[in-house]
């Protein structure tokens, strides 16, 4: 939770377990096969900023930028303008809640979306919602996000 | 409620369960009295050698001891905290359930006490929003040993993993635990219920296991325990950190309201918080942080 990654290691992957209302938010470069994710556990950093400072990943405003500057210090140039990255977004899963009293999941999307905005980026492919949690698998080969879910066959983004 | 379980083989399985040693039977049954400190957690601890060597080890160990050498029980327990001390007793005595895997629920070993350890130190922080409050070692307690019940019931529902989980996400059954109930006539909370109180466990802590789903069925007295460790349980869920395939699929109570005060605020600074002591408890415990 909280964790973030890149990496332009052909072959290589990038995973985070058990995502319930947490949200990966996964960002790919493909002219410099480069693929980066992020844990986002909770909107804002306002509820730490200590956190923040400690972990910027857990909070979708710090986090997201934190993912941006890791990958730009890899050489995805203008990489914080949006032009030739891709977004995929996975998870933000709530209880069986019809009210949506608990639906941190749902506060943790719009966060996410908000901060990619503020960057001039949207997702091309999501899977967000429901009740149930998932194991996200980015390859970096394929830019191919694998979905897995006890109960359920893989799917992909 | 009806509180008997018609499949004999269930009922066989509870009756096969270890019983509690009275060390582990005492530390729990204080933490039902508001009024107990460290030094009635020491008495009862000292009359099991077992469980003083392990507590003894573990305030020596890399994480607590900061090069000095912890060699008195009270020293030991004082350094640990009473949490931490119960979860000990618990994991020691009923360790091999806790940890072992949900084949009937697609949980992978250790699964089970992540998610039980998680649900009590959430438990512990929503005592303090509830009404009237509820006390924080208690819900402590209550949350460690919500699901009990899983580690038997697994077994009987090997093999329908996915097929529960396709009927619950089409919207056949209220949740997972109305699935067991269904198929099996009784859901792990009453399966809880019976092992708990079969080892003679206060009256507080039976409600909790058996009402933590269906948290308005509990005795008004209770209720605000109950849903104290009803929310510390979806929780522990959204946190990523449930039991297999029931995990958020699970109902929420809307009438928690009446009995904790959590606004959307008051959730992401528990998640938060809970993240935070459980990176820590697992590194004491088992010198390993969460991934």
């Amino acid at each position: 939770m909280g964790d973030l990654a890149a990496s332009n290691v052909p072959g290589t992957a990038l995973r985070t377990f058990g995502l319930g209302s947490c949200v990966a938010v996964v960002i790919l470069h493909p002219a410099t096969q480069t693929a980066g994710m992020v844990h986002v556990a909770l909107p804002h950093s306002s509820v730490s900023p200590a956190k923040a400072v400690k972990q910027p990943g857990y909070f979708a405003d710090t986090g997201i930028p934190a993912l941006l500057r890791l990958m730009a210090g890899m050489g995805c140039q203008r990489c914080d303008t949006g032009r030739g990255m891709i977004v995929k977004l996975v998870g933000g899963a709530k209880v069986l809640d019809p009210n949506s009293l608990f639906d941190i999941g749902k506060r943790n999307i719009l966060a996410v979306r908000k901060v990619l905005w503020s960057f001039g980026m949207g997702p091309i492919a999501e899977d967000v919602g429901g009740s149930f949690s998932r194991t996200v698998t980015v390859s970096l080969d394929t830019g191919r996000v694998n979905i897995s879910s006890p109960g359920k066959e893989d799917w992909q983004i | 409620m009806k509180e008997r379980v018609d499949n004999p083989e269930i009922r066989a399985a509870i009756a096969r369960a270890p019983k509690l040693s009275a060390c582990t039977a005492g530390l729990l049954e204080l933490c039902n009295n508001p009024a107990h400190g460290l030094a009635d957690i020491v008495r009862i601890v000292s009359c099991d050698a077992a469980l003083t060597a392990h507590i003894l080890r573990q305030a020596n160990s890399a994480a607590f001891s900061r090069g000095q050498a912890v060699d008195s029980i009270d020293r030991a327990v004082a350094l640990l905290g009473g949490d931490l001390v119960v979860s000990m007793a618990i994991s020691d005595e009923i360790g091999p359930q806790f940890h072992r895997e949900l084949v009937g629920y697609g949980g992978a070993r250790d699964e089970l006490w992540r998610h039980d350890l998680r649900t009590g130190l959430a438990a512990k922080l929503l005592a303090g929003k509830a009404r009237p409050e509820v006390d924080a070692d208690l819900a402590f307690t209550a949350g460690m040993l919500h699901d009990l019940g899983k580690a038997i019931l697994s077994d009987f529902l090997a093999g329908t993993v996915a097929k529960v989980t396709a009927a619950v996400d089409a919207g056949e059954f209220a949740d997972y635990p109305a699935a067991e109930r269904a198929m099996l006539g009784v859901d792990h909370g009453e399966i809880g219920y019976l092992l708990a109180r079969r080892w003679g466990l206060p009256e507080p802590l039976l409600g909790a296991i058996r009402y933590h789903h269906q948290p308005g069925n509990a005795e008004p007295a209770m209720r605000p325990l109950v849903y104290v460790v009803h929310l510390g349980d979806l929780v522990a869920m959204l946190g990523g950190c449930g039991t297999g395939a029931d995990s958020l699929r699970c109902a929420l109570d809307p009438q928690y309201q009446e009995y904790v005060d959590l606004d959307a605020d008051g959730l992401a600074a528990i998640i938060l918080a809970v993240e935070e002591e459980f990176t820590a408890l697992n590194r004491s415990l088992f010198g390993q942080g969460e991934s």
